[in-house]
């Protein structure tokens, strides 16, 4: 278990751990007093190159290298953003919350020294709605308190450097989850993403220079600069370094987050959490949350915990968000909640996603009421096909992708319920 | 954005061709003409690039892209017509047809709906969504635009036309996913005088033309082009008409003038020609009646009381339109000029006439309304612009947009949807812009001759918010605009005199709002005959005894000596009225009543405030017995026996006469003196734009929008 | 029209503006409309959604998009109470579908409506609520609940309808 929580959840048993107090007793803050203390070297350019040495890429599923992610930002007088990305909604995921609970000092100094590397003054961290009662006035407070310790504001601790840090609640919606369509949600608009060009790095929030990060890679920066890139990638293997935290929910003994070295194989990963559910046999895992592909057991098995591994088997690591799935569970009702979740969820701006995402679930509903045509399966592999990579942003592919691999791994599963007018292979 | 130094070289369908960087990719195919099929796209909005409809295949791109919102980059190589652009536009189809209604027949946008058309090229047969089609809410936009918002494909360019052209969001995409619509929520009419442009902008029959519905198949029309007459504008449009009836109009895009917008009025204006009180018939009072009679012997009883009038034509009123023609304009001043009359005039709504010299100086604009866009600072004095030109007033908010400052004096407030700069608001307005000159002069040190210099020292000194103005508009690209307000304001004469000179000091550019579509068409032959020094201005003749007024296509409500043109048709012996519409006045007052064509019902010129002159052509077959109002004009000369001109040599004095407007460069240059006083009308009158002329008055469509009710 | 909007309202609403940049109200439209609904006890009306564009300086269609588009305002009465049974992946793996339809037999309601004593709103939660780690879960009034069962559900719905 010593592999367990080394970075960003090192603290998180610990009481009081969410207050500044706390923080500071493990020596918190230290790293962004020490940047301001000694700016000629510790400038932006140092950060930016440790952060890209560190290995670190965007822990809220596309896995951007930081690094490369901050050195976008133009080097002008313009007023410059960094907004943080707490709108943690992708289905299985749950461990930004836990930052934002448990330990948000973390958060507020990651944030803070992003602003200083690529620039801006002015910070928001946008948490998703949901989180209203639930950690936002956890996170709320650790701002406060930042503040009256002198580490934000106006020339913080004399040093010149100026950071105004604002949280932000959104109000539900899942597509505020994608960095443009939550800059449109910051600027008081509905979540459409932008069309891109032009990236956020040009024109962000209020169309200013801004850098969007999710919660985790924010998180990690504190440690990494204290403890040196090598230190951080050093946890991982040299293509994936560092940690991750799996959010590990479904059919599982003991589900919950846990911060692991990148790499792990996924039998591993499994014991740390308990194994499956009641002894059941494993039947599938959706690897990095609901818009990740599918792979059934015999395949994840073999699967270390990484980027590569997971991409080379045809899926991704995501947000880390390890869905496991016993055998007996019914993989047509399962893609039917999934297609249901996209049809909610979408935005509606652009065309194929707006009637794609419609008609998926309507074919999957049809099926499983029993009313589904032999024509439906290719129906439905055409329609995914139709919308994938013809949308603004990711989410056309993200609700065309779970469809594409529960047909290509359990076909045979939606043929029985289609021949046998609902009846599930699953009911025995 | 656009870089013209570096060019550029992209591919498109195996022809390369030279772009500019940072040029869209639709751009492109559109200038060199290859056709991409959008939706969405819109030259004159903003990029969405939602519809998906522009998919192309860009080399090195692992998917297809959208041409509206890809920027070109050297060495592209774009095909537009290969299998994966084929498929992605073909899917994007398929999406758009799943919940589109198969209404077709029924649907007003039937034969020129872009939805249908490309169906056609990129649709298949039958479909393969065989669930229940989603249906979606109307909403009631008004009298103007219908909904059918069932055919919406959510292109949102009425959304985007909303804020970025209107200037005001009053549709918006409502709800999220498959079931969001374009509403505005809350059934709020759509009241901004652009708003009918929505209808050309949706692609689909969604967004239609109320008054316009279910009347006809689009391809049964036929097309004229035409110069809408309800302001000095000149916007261009086309008349589409079915067995000589106007059906509808729609914009003709001038981008010199109108570029693709119309205002609501020259849209839904034309209505008030087919009202129920169109004067039909020539008529004659006998006794106390009006007896209907052929055209002849009205016009010979109407020369017969010319004739009859002594003192060689000193007795006769002449109040004529400033929306006719150019060529009635000068016809009906030849007339009058030959036979000795010098009460005409055709200045309905000027208020102040202390300055016998305002005649000289004709009110126009000395740059081009396409110059408009890129002002840099802008004056705007008593003008409610947005009514009284909507047209000019998108230009300046286009130029406010893009960032110039623009600036404000009047009595009082109006809505602007751009940001204002210096916003006086005052009932002693007239004094500041005294101020704003008093400031000039003090910022540039001019030389001022003494009678300004002694009417400044009159005034109070300049404050902050004065000199502010003064110090924007001597910097270039500056343009002062006096508006309507003003030109109907009792102190007309010493605001235009202020801005002239404050016009001449720091050089800018200015531009004056005349009434009516064609004012200065009217002021060709006074200009050129240099008869206006003994001619009588309105105020004047609405206060003379006549033996004989003619009115010549105005009503009394077109003034605002409203009353007192009342009281002079009473206490005339002889009242001749060439109209195209009965009014109660008319009925009781009129001895001759003479029925005449309307602007949509004839042909001629009109010269705008840019002294662009346009013509206007609306042949219309005419029966045996009718007239058009150059015939008329034509039998007056004959039945008086004098010598008109013939329209060539009337086509030479126009141009003679515009040339002389756009050499003279000369402004006013004295202020005048303000003891002098002038006439006023008895009552203040409010601008509303759907107010300003007799056909507006009678359009249906207007009078139920908010601005025709709130005249009621 | 601004009276419609309490003075702890309003107060909230500051509270969110202060934090935009100036000319940026719009910004606030959302942080704006979480208060004006609980103000409201759990939902908005087109009076209070014009209230809030007046408040804040913007039009009003704007606030209506926001409004219409977030899963959490809702533009049509609702109880007082509201409660998400969180139905999404993880959660169904763990049994959410039985515990919704436990509370749609005990309130006499469907997913999507609210009791008729304006009490207890059963909101309709297609999105996930991260906390896929305590599946299956539910939130009450914006507070979680999670490795929930019959019997906890119970006790919980039970505390709110003898609440007043």
């Amino acid at each position: 278990m010593s592999k367990l929580n080394q970075v960003i959840y090192s603290n998180i048993n610990d009481s009081n751990s969410w207050t500044i107090d706390e923080y500071l007793k493990q020596g918190g803050y230290s790293v962004w007093k020490d940047i301001l203390a000694d700016q000629e070297n510790k400038n932006s350019n140092w950060i930016i190159e440790e952060v890209k040495k560190s290995g670190l890429r965007g822990r809220g599923g596309a896995g951007f290298p930081t690094g490369l992610k901050w050195s976008f930002m133009p080097n002008n007088d313009d007023q410059k953003y960094i907004v943080c990305n707490s709108d943690e909604s992708e289905p299985g995921t749950c461990h930004d919350r836990d930052i934002l609970k448990y330990n948000p000092h973390v958060l507020v100094e990651g944030m803070a020294i992003a602003a200083y590397a690529i620039g801006a003054t002015v910070g928001y961290n946008y948490v998703r709605g949901e989180f209203m009662l639930e950690c936002y006035p956890r996170i709320e407070a650790a701002v406060k308190e930042a503040y009256e310790a002198g580490l934000l504001g106006g020339n913080i601790l004399e040093s010149g450097v100026d950071f105004d840090l604002y949280n932000f609640l959104g109000a539900g919606a899942y597509i505020c989850g994608e960095e443009t369509g939550l800059l449109e949600s910051l600027e008081g608009k509905q979540g459409k993403p932008r069309f891109k060009p032009p990236f956020p790095a040009n024109f962000g929030l209020y169309g200013k220079p801004t850098t969007v990060n999710n919660t985790q890679t924010l998180a990690s920066i504190p440690k990494i600069i204290e403890n040196g890139s090598k230190w951080y990638s050093d946890f991982g293997t040299e293509k994936s370094p560092g940690t991750l935290i799996f959010s590990i929910s479904g059919h599982i003994n003991n589900p919950g987050n846990y911060e692991l070295p990148l790499g792990l194989t996924f039998n591993e990963v499994i014991e740390i959490a308990g194994g499956i559910l009641d002894e059941r046999k494993l039947k599938a895992v959706i690897p990095g949350g609901s818009s990740t592909k599918v792979l059934p057991a015999k395949i994840i098995e073999n699967c270390t915990m990484d980027y590569e591994s997971l991409q080379s088997a045809d899926s991704a690591l995501g947000t880390g968000a390890m869905i496991i799935i016993a055998e007996d569970t019914c993989m047509v009702e399962l893609l039917k909640r999934i297609s249901r979740f996209y049809f909610a969820e979408s935005c509606g701006q652009c065309t194929p996603c707006r009637e794609g995402t419609g008609w998926l679930y309507r074919i999957l509903d049809r099926i499983t009421n029993g009313q589904g045509l032999s024509g439906d399966l290719s129906l439905l592999e055409d329609v995914a096909g139709r919308i994938e990579g013809n949308t603004i942003c990711a989410f056309g592919d993200a609700s065309a992708w779970p469809v594409q691999s529960f047909l290509k791994h359990y076909h045979h599963e939606f043929k029985y319920m289609i021949e046998n007018k609902g009846k599930s292979v699953a009911a025995g | 954005m656009t870089d013209t130094k570096n060019k550029i070289t992209v591919t498109i369908d195996g022809i390369e061709h030279d772009a500019l960087p940072g040029q869209m990719l639709i751009e492109l195919t559109d200038q060199t003409g290859t056709y991409v099929p959008r939706f969405c796209y819109h030259e004159k909005l903003s990029i969405a690039a939602n519809c998906r409809m522009c998919l192309v295949e860009v080399e090195n791109s692992n998917s297809a892209l959208p041409a509206c919102a890809t920027p070109v980059s050297d060495g592209m190589i774009v095909h537009t017509k290969s299998k994966p652009a084929k498929t992605a536009q073909e899917s994007t189809m398929e999406f758009l047809l799943i919940n589109h209604p198969l209404d077709c027949p029924i649907c007003d946008q039937g034969g020129e709906c872009e939805l249908q058309d490309l169906a056609y090229a990129y649709g298949k047969n039958d479909s393969r969504f065989d669930i229940q089609k989603q249906t979606k809410k109307n909403d009631d936009l008004g009298p103007l635009v219908s909904t059918d918002m069932t055919r919406c494909i959510m292109c949102t360019r009425c959304v985007r036309f909303g804020t970025e052209i209107a200037g005001i969001q009053e549709l918006g995409t409502i709800g999220r996913g498959e079931s969001s619509n374009i509403s505005t929520y809350v059934s709020k009419t759509v009241d901004h005088e652009l708003s009918g442009n929505i209808i050309d902008l949706c692609p689909v029959g969604a967004l239609n033309n109320k008054p316009y519905r279910y009347t006809d198949r689009t391809w049964e029309l036929d097309q004229i082009e035409s110069i809408s007459p309800h302001d000095c504008v000149g916007t261009n449009i086309m008349i589409h008409k079915k067995n000589d009836i106007i059906r509808r109009i729609v914009p003709k895009n001038n981008p010199d003038i109108n570029e693709t917008w119309i205002a609501d009025r020259d849209r839904f204006g034309f209505d008030g020609i087919y009202s129920e009180d169109r004067a039909i018939s020539p008529q004659l009072r006998v006794n106390s009646d009006l007896d209907n009679v052929k055209v002849a012997d009205a016009m010979d009883r109407s020369v017969d009381m010319i004739k009859s009038c002594s003192n060689n034509g000193q007795s006769i009123g002449v109040l004529v339109s400033p929306n006719l023609s150019t060529e009635e304009q000068y016809l009906l001043s030849d007339f009058c000029h030959q036979l000795g009359i010098k009460a005409i005039d055709y200045r309905l709504r000027q208020r102040d006439f202390s300055e016998k010299s305002d005649r000289s100086f004709i009110p126009h604009m000395n740059i081009n309304l396409s110059d408009i866009d890129s002002m840099k600072n802008t004056l705007i004095l008593g003008s409610d612009l947005r009514k009284e030109t909507p047209i000019l007033a998108h230009r300046i908010k286009k130029s406010a947009d893009s960032g110039s400052s623009i600036h404000i004096i009047n009595s009082h407030e109006s809505e602007y949807h751009f940001q204002i700069g210096q916003n006086i608001i005052n009932d002693d307005w007239v004094n500041d812009i005294g101020r704003v000159l008093k400031a000039a002069i003090n910022l540039t040190k001019n030389h001022l001759p003494n009678n300004i210099a002694d009417h400044l020292d009159t005034i109070d000194e300049p404050s902050v918010k004065h000199e502010a103005i003064a110090v924007s508009l001597c910097q270039s690209k500056s343009l002062i605009i006096i508006g309507i307000g003003a030109y109907s304001d009792s102190q007309y004469q010493i605001i235009r005199s202020y801005a002239h000179i404050l016009s001449s000091v720091c050089q800018t550019n200015l531009c004056e709002i005349s009434e009516g579509s064609n004012m200065i068409g009217a002021s060709i032959h006074g200009l050129i005959n240099e008869s206006t020094d003994q001619t009588l201005n309105f105020s004047e003749i609405i206060q003379m005894n006549h033996d004989l007024l003619i009115m010549y296509g105005i009503e009394p409500n077109d003034t605002i000596y409203q009353a007192e043109l009342i009281e002079c048709m009473k206490s005339t012996n002889n009242l001749v009225v060439f109209t195209p519409y009965i009014n109660e006045y008319f009925n009781q007052h009129a001895d001759v009543i003479i029925p005449i064509k309307t602007h949509y019902e004839g042909t001629g010129s009109m010269i705008n405030l840019e002294l662009r002159n346009q013509s206007f052509n609306h042949i219309q077959s005419m029966s045996a017995d009718e007239f058009s109002n150059i015939e008329l004009l034509m039998s007056m000369y004959q039945g008086m026996g004098i010598q008109s001109l013939s329209v060539s040599e009337i086509n030479d004095c126009i141009q003679k006469g515009i040339e002389t407007i756009a050499i003279t460069a000369e402004k006013i240059s004295e202020i005048p003196d303000t003891t002098l006083t002038t006439f006023l009308p008895k009552k203040e009158t409010i601008f509303n734009m759907y107010n300003t002329d007799n056909v507006l008055r009678r359009s249906k469509p207007l009078q139920n929008t908010k601005e025709g009710l709130s005249s009621k | 029209m601004n009276e419609l909007l309490t003075p702890e309202t309003k107060k909230e609403m500051d509270h969110w503006l202060n934090k935009f940049p100036k000319g940026k109200q719009r910004s606030a439209i959302i942080g704006s409309l979480h208060a004006v609904q609980h103000q409201n006890e759990g939902f908005l009306t087109s009076e209070l959604m014009d209230a809030v564009a007046n408040y804040l300086d913007v039009p009003k269609i704007q606030v209506y998009e926001v409004a219409t588009f977030y899963s959490m305002f809702q533009t049509k009465p609702a109880g007082k109470h509201e409660i998400s049974v969180c139905t999404n992946i993880s959660c169904m793996l763990r049994g959410s579908d039985a515990i919704l339809n436990h509370i749609e037999h005990k309130l006499g309601i469907n997913v999507g409506e609210s009791t008729s004593d304006g009490k207890i709103f059963l909101k309709e939660e297609e999105e996930c609520l991260a906390a896929c780690t305590g599946a299956p879960m539910m939130m009450v009034d914006h507070v979680y609940i999670e490795n929930i069962d019959i019997k906890k559900v119970d006790e919980v719905i039970d505390k709110l309808t003898s609440k007043s």
